[in-house]
This record gives structure tokens, sequence and C-alpha cells, in this order.
């Protein structure tokens, strides 16, 4: 029963804590200007987390290890350097706009400039991430995160063409208006916003944390496998809501104020006040999240002790890392920098970025030596190879579709 | 050896300040994208005065979301601005600007009128936004 319950817990979790800032905005910018045309993407995006995260969990329940550890043994120090310093990069940058995210959340009910919010994000998630224990972090915020199913309720009560919106999904339908090369930039970032690599960094993260063995890999399988393709799901709804309510009246979203517009149109004032409570949840798990990706992957390459089970002086340049990194993340956000922007900047990066820890733990998951009869299989061998190849595709095209597009202009 | 690298520090400097001078393809590419920019602010602001007559939308929402539209459309007319076009654009430059420039004081009277909660003048505010779109889409079709 205990195990059911921890499934289920994990699962929901999952799914609430699926959608970050990243996903809230590039799916709505999507769905307002390409409708679901774009589908295929959040599925392929889906599946790619789904082995990305199935394969470093697997490995950190075998081998006790996490991701940047790994990546330092397998790549030397040199170029396991370059690897850590191109990763956190993207990471931070992720981290800035989901510190950024809460604060567009608060804003929302709050109404003051942006600017006095932010500090006081700052703060709080530096509490968060220095004195909440690491299950309330994970399962509080993924579970007030599930309050994004309102955008699914949202899309029901509108009462769409469900024949049409599943044809534009299922063609690819994009609108005659849109160019291509825009079509296959907001392809990339929607694959980006999907697989971002702090997910991995902190599920693997999570799996040592929590000493995870080979036992624990079904329950590990069990919430990627399900809670995952569920947090897409809520993704599409956000997509679709965004199309009925938006795409009509060539509304493009830059902001986090026109995303809640669709759930105000079919459910009014209740329905939008829940949604602003998945997007502070969302927002706020995800930056905790990539706060203790930025704090474990230093400290896991460097060989130092890390982790929200051990106590802060024992694991002094752990904190370190996540005091200098919220403080940093903090006073970017006060130059004034468009945290919508930032968004729009870090899912792009992630695509370009995804090689960098995909590979890695493709080889890792790969070597009889560490994994013994957990090794990859045929099945998860094909689809690690086959996303090798897509994720390297996306990886070399999102500059170039950047630059030509003007950032999907 | 120095010198040139004077040089060049001098020439990029003096580019960084200059105005943007693109061609007249790509100038009229940045005008068709401001105009697009601007209608989908009008746009959202007179979707929210739909949904306000509806009482969908809380004060506080309303005033957020109205102050980034007219933030946005701000923002486009200063970037359109610093673009330098060419004497055979003059006459169009005079249009795209000037729709902007009625389309932001529009939002700035919107954003006042939400703050206020002065619900009276909604309906015509409504009616002008609706005009001003059109002007905005039709201006814009016209640089296709």
């Amino acid at each position: 029963m205990k195990k059911y319950l921890a499934v289920a817990l994990g699962i929901l979790t999952a799914i609430g804590g699926f959608v970050d800032i990243g996903d809230l905005v590039t799916n709505a910018q999507v769905g307002a200007r390409f409708g679901l045309s774009l589908a295929w993407v959040v599925a392929i995006g889906v599946l790619g987390i789904c082995v990305f995260a199935e394969m470093s969990g697997r490995v950190a329940a075998v081998s006790g290890r996490a991701t940047f550890d790994l990546v330092r043994e397998r790549l030397g120090p040199r170029v396991g350097m370059l690897n850590l310093v191109a990763s956190m990069l993207i990471t931070f940058l992720t981290f800035v706009a989901e510190i950024g995210g809460v604060a567009l959340s608060l804003q929302l009910v709050a109404s003051v400039h942006l600017l006095l919010i932010v500090p006081f994000v700052g703060l709080a998630v530096w509490v968060l991430l220095w004195r909440a224990k690491f299950s309330a972090i994970e399962n509080v915020l993924g579970l007030l995160g599930l309050a994004l199913v309102v955008f699914a309720v949202g899309l029901w009560q509108l009462g769409p063409d469900w024949g049409a919106l599943a044809q534009q999904a299922a063609t690819a339908d994009k609108p005659g208006d849109e160019h291509w090369r825009t079509f296959a930039y907001y392809a990339v970032a929607l694959f980006g916003a999907a697989m971002t690599p702090y997910e991995v960094f902190f599920f693997s993260s999570g799996g040592v944390e929590e000493r995870w063995t080979a036992e624990d890999i079904s329950t590990m399988r069990a919430n990627v496998l399900v809670g995952f393709p569920l947090g897409g799901l809520l993704s599409l709804a956000i997509a679709g809501s965004a199309w009925v309510v938006l795409g009509p009246l060539q509304i493009s979203v830059d902001s986090l104020g026109q995303v809640g517009l669709p759930v105000a149109a079919a459910l009014g004032k209740v329905g939008l006040a829940v949604a602003i409570l998945g997007f502070v949840a969302a927002t706020f798990g995800a930056a905790c999240e990539t706060g203790l990706s930025v704090g474990y992957s230093i400290a896991q390459y460097f060989g130092r002790q890390w982790g929200k089970y051990v106590r802060p002086k024992e694991a002094v340049g752990f904190h370190v890392v996540l005091v200098l990194a919220t403080l940093a993340a903090t006073a970017f956000l006060m130059t004034a920098v468009d945290p919508i922007m930032v968004t729009e900047v870090s899912v792009v990066f992630s695509a370009v970025a995804l090689p960098l820890t995909y590979f890695p733990i493709l080889v890792v998951a790969n070597d009889r030596d560490y994994m013994g009869e957990h090794v990859n299989g045929r099945l998860a061998n094909g689809l690690g190879s086959i996303y090798l190849v897509v994720i390297c595709v996306a990886a070399v095209a999102a500059l170039p579709l950047m630059i030509w597009t003007r950032m999907g202009q | 050896m120095l010198a040139g690298l004077g040089t060049a520090l001098v020439v990029i400097l003096v580019a960084a300040c200059a105005p943007q001078s693109p061609d007249h393809s790509s100038w009229t590419d940045q005008a068709h994208q401001a105009l697009e920019d601007t209608a989908s602010q009008v746009a959202t602001v007179s979707l929210l005065l739909r949904l306000e007559r509806e009482g969908k939308v809380p004060g506080k929402y309303q005033q957020v979301v109205a102050q980034d539209s007219e933030s946005a459309v701000g923002a486009t007319m200063a970037k359109f601005g610093g673009e330098q076009p060419e004497p055979r654009d003059d006459t169009t430059y005079r249009r795209v600007t000037g729709l902007m420039s009625d389309a932001s004081d529009l939002l700035s009277e919107v954003r006042i009128a939400i703050v206020r909660r002065d619900a009276a003048a909604y309906p015509k505010l409504l009616d002008r936004l609706g005009d001003v779109e059109n002007r905005l889409n039709a201006a814009a079709e016209d640089l296709r």
C-alpha cells in the first residue's frame, strides 16, 4: 500500500512539476500563433525527456552517482569543466527566468512594480533552499502545480471544435500566413522547453539524495512514464486554450497576464485565481529545482559534499553556491531585464546545451561496468540513439533559426 | 598595431551610436512587424475590457495586463523609431509612427480608466480600440 501511495504521489508531483515558466510562455505563444500544429513537437519532447530521465534515474539508482560526477569521470576534467560551464550557464539562465516567473505571477495579484517583488522572491527561494526539506519542496510545490489543470478544464469549457483541433495536431497544419522558418524556430523552442536539462540534473541528484537502489527503478519509471506525459497534456491544454481565445484575435503572447486570459474567458475570476496559484507553484517549484541543480552540479563536479539531506555546515561549498546563484539571479533581474525575454532565450539555449549532458548519460547507461544487469536494453538503446540524433539536430539548428527569424518574428 | 585597434574601436563606437539604416525591404518588414505587434497589444486590451464587462477579470489583474500592453507598445515605438528610413519611405514612416502613437495614447487612456475603475468609460474606449486595431491591421496589410 505504501509503495502504491509513493507511486501515486510521485506521478502527481511529476505532472504538477512538469510545467515551468518556459512551458507556460512557449506553449501559449505557440498555441496563439500555430494552434496545435506543433503538438507533435510536444509529443517528441515529452518522450525525449522520459528517455533521458529514465536513463539518468536508472544510472543514479544503480551506481548511486549523479550526472556531473559521471560527466567528469567519463569526459575528463578539462572537457568536463567546459561541459559544466556551458550547462550551468543555461541552468542559471533558467533559474533567472523562473525567479522572474514567480515575480510576474505575484505581480498579477499584487499589481506593484516587478522590481519591488523580485528581491522578496529571491529571498524566499533562498530560504526554501536552505531550510525546507527536499520532500517538502518536491511534493508541496509539485502538488500545488496541479492547479494548472485549470487550463484543461478551461479548454473543455470553451467548447472548441475538437475535430478541427485534432486534425490540426495530426496533420501539423500550419496557419497559411506563417513562414516555415518561424514554424521551425518555435518547434525548436518547444522542444527546448519540454527537454530542459535542469529537470534531469534535479531528477538524478534527487535520486541519489533519496538513496534510490535498483529496487526503486520500477517506481521511478512509473513516475517518469506516466507523470511526464500527463504533464505534456497540460502543455497542450495551454496551447489549445490560447489558440481558441487569442488566436482569432491575432494576439501574440509576450506577457504572463496574456497567458491567463483564456482561463478567465472560460471560467471567470475563480478559474483565473486557480491559474495564478498554478503559475506561482509551478515557477516557484522550478526556481527551487534550478537553484538546487546549479548547486548540485558544481558540487558534484568538484567532488564536494552536497545535498539537502546533509547539514549545511557539512556542505558549505554547496550552500555557498546556492546563496551566490540566488544573489546573482536576483541582481540580474534587478537590471530590469524582461523575464519573458530571458525565458524565450533560455528555452532556445536549453536545446543548444542538451547534447552536453545527454551524451555522457547515454554512454554510462550503456556501460555494463557501471550498470551491470540494468544496462540499456534494445528499446532504451534504440530510443536513446534516435534521440541523440534529434537532440543534435535541434542543438545545431537553434541559434541559426533564432537569428534568422529574429526570435520568431 | 595599436593604431589599427584604436581605429577599429572608434569605428565600432561610432557605428553603435548611429541609427540603424536598413534597406527599403528590411525597413518595410520591420514596419509591418511593429504594426502587428501594436495591433496585438490593442487586441489584448480590447479582450480585457470585454472580459471585464462580463465580470471575469479582477481589477489588479486588469491593471497589470493593461500596463504591460502599454509598456510593450512604448518599447515597440522606441525600437522602430531607432530605424532610419530611406527618403522614399517617409510617407509610410509618418503613417506607421502616427498609428502607433495613436495606439499608445489610447492604451494610456484605458490604463487610467482601469486604475480609476471608471467602468462608464469602457464602452467608448472599446469602440475606439476596435477602430485603432482596424487601422493598424489595414496599414500592416498594405505593407505586405
